[in-house]
């Protein structure tokens, strides 16, 4: 009996169409970040967006008097999860909350290179025992502090097992207002998962025309069957003709690195 | 799978524009090919009437010979053996009035690249009963040829068949040269257009169905409502680093 592959087929008529479709991603380690950094003195409309984001999130967990955590994931790489969690702890920087980002991303370490900094000791030499505290990069903006992801372990799912991290997020939860630990892809590896007793909720970003349904079902299906609370989604790189409300959006751009030209989707 | 008619119309609406621009394209590159290397045909046609020269004939006596002319034509164009009788009456009074334009073929002819139709019509006036004869050839010269040669070999035929006591002529009138029916350049366009413009919407509706992907909040909210979307954020051009500069320089 013939079987057909239904997804062999969409990949099949897909592929000559791809470049059509292609968004940039900061794949690009040299890439410079700050252009696309909410900025208090510049507005924009990616402000706005951000704001009403803000409001949204702030009615979950409103009545909790220790900082809420948010776990910010993707279905798949290169969605905009790192620039996403960092604009909207800025977001939040920026409304007066005390607000820390933990780069819990430790095989692509991002937020560092988001804020510039260097990182000596970050989560990775923490949860791996070397170092009894993290380095905490105060005030990268104001009322807003990164523990950066630190070097590349070849372990991260079991250091995520160990505990460290439950008692550095209760350590951080009396000190904070907003936590957003900026976690990876769901569909590639267990780390997203694993933390998902220490959060009060996966705020999911999807890029339009790149996110794919079926990923997001299986990610949504994985922290469903950990028990995580799924705060919502943050629709991500909405283009003009797809989404909704929104006019001209100027020429600063969100999403592309400076390096490359930008391509218009069709 | 279940067919939407907003779909459709939403994917139509998207691919509009490259149906109209590569079918008019297409159209006119058809168009064009068509009319510089379509191989052009011209369709000649003649009359060819029964008169019937004794007195008291009556015409059920050669309907006989109508209907044998007809076949005949039917036959000519098919098989190898009627053409080549056709054919062969041209070449020998070729050879023996070489100078006569009559019996001089402008293009090489085969079984199979003549196309001969026949119709009966009943004649008014003094003529009891006509055909049409019509030959479509590259060339109008070559039906004329190849329209007297017929009738020629057909008188021939009909006085073998009938003998003399059925005295009767086919003659050649009204000959009409050359009305060309092919190419047809303006239809072969119309054609090309309609059919790309078509492979382009069965193209676009088909990368629209199998597409998977999320673009917008209705998306989210169609296939995973069940969670709400707390924000959408906006794609921007990047800053264009000229003007930064001339900015820069400005300052």
């Amino acid at each position: 009996m013939i079987s057909i592959n239904k997804n062999k087929i969409v990949q099949f008529f897909r592929r000559p169409f791809e470049k059509w479709n292609k968004r940039h991603t900061f794949t690009d380690k040299s890439t410079s970040y700050a252009e696309f950094l909410l900025d208090e003195k510049k507005y924009s409309v990616m402000d706005e967006a951000f704001r009403m984001t803000r409001t949204n999130l702030m009615y979950v967990g409103c009545a909790k008097k220790r900082a809420v955590c948010f776990g910010i994931t993707s279905g798949r790489p290169n969605e905009g999860k790192s620039l996403t969690c960092a604009n909207l702890a800025i977001s939040f920087a920026m409304a007066g909350k005390h607000t820390l980002i933990i780069d819990c991303d430790m095989r692509n370490a991002t937020q560092h290179r988001i804020f510039e900094k260097n990182v000596t000791r970050g989560l990775s030499e923490y949860l791996a025992g070397i170092c009894e505290e993290p380095d905490v990069l105060k005030d990268v903006r104001p009322s807003l502090d990164v523990i950066p992801a630190g070097q590349t372990p070849p372990n991260p799912a079991e250091l995520l097992y160990n505990g460290r991290l439950d008692n550095l997020i209760k350590q951080y939860k009396y000190e904070y207002d907003y936590i957003f630990i900026d976690l990876p892809p769901i569909s590639l590896v267990s780390d997203a998962t694993i933390v998902s007793a220490l959060l009060d909720g996966y705020v999911f970003v999807v890029q339009s025309g790149v996110s794919e349904r079926k990923t997001l079902e299986d990610s949504l299906a994985q922290v469903e069957a950990v028990k995580g609370n799924i705060v919502g989604f943050i629709l991500n790189a909405v283009m003009e003709q797809d989404g909704k409300g929104y006019g001209k959006y100027g020429r600063y751009g969100y999403g592309i690195p400076a390096s490359e030209k930008p391509e218009e989707r069709k | 799978m279940e067919i939407k008619l907003s779909d459709l119309w939403n994917v139509f609406k998207k691919v509009f524009l490259i149906m109209l621009i590569g079918g008019l394209v297409v159209g006119m590159f058809t168009y064009i090919f068509s009319n510089a290397f379509g191989k052009k045909a011209y369709s000649s046609s003649a009359q060819f009437f029964m008169d019937p020269n004794k007195d008291g004939i009556d015409v059920k006596d050669y309907t006989s010979y109508i209907v044998y002319c007809k076949e005949n034509v039917k036959v000519l164009t098919k098989t190898e053996l009627a053409m080549r009788n056709l054919l062969g009456y041209i070449d020998v009074m070729h050879a023996a009035e070489p100078e006569n334009p009559d019996y001089i073929l402008e293009n090489v002819y085969s079984p199979g690249t003549l196309v001969g139709r026949c119709t009966i019509t009943m004649a008014p006036g003094d003529y009891d009963a006509s055909f049409t004869v019509t030959f479509t050839t590259p060339s109008s010269h070559d039906a004329m040829v190849l329209l007297k040669a017929y009738a020629a070999t057909c008188n021939e035929q009909g006085s073998r068949v009938f003998g003399d006591n059925l005295a009767i002529k086919a003659t050649v009138e009204g000959f009409r040269p050359g009305t060309q029916t092919s190419p047809h350049p303006f239809r072969n366009a119309c054609i090309a257009f309609l059919l790309v413009a078509l492979a382009v919407y069965f193209i676009a509706y088909l990368i629209a169905v199998l597409d998977t992907r999320l673009y917008n909040a209705d998306d989210l909210k169609q296939h995973f409502g069940k969670y709400p979307i707390l924000g959408q954020i906006p794609f921007v051009k990047e800053k264009e680093k000229t003007n930064e500069k001339e900015e820069e320089k400005a300052e």
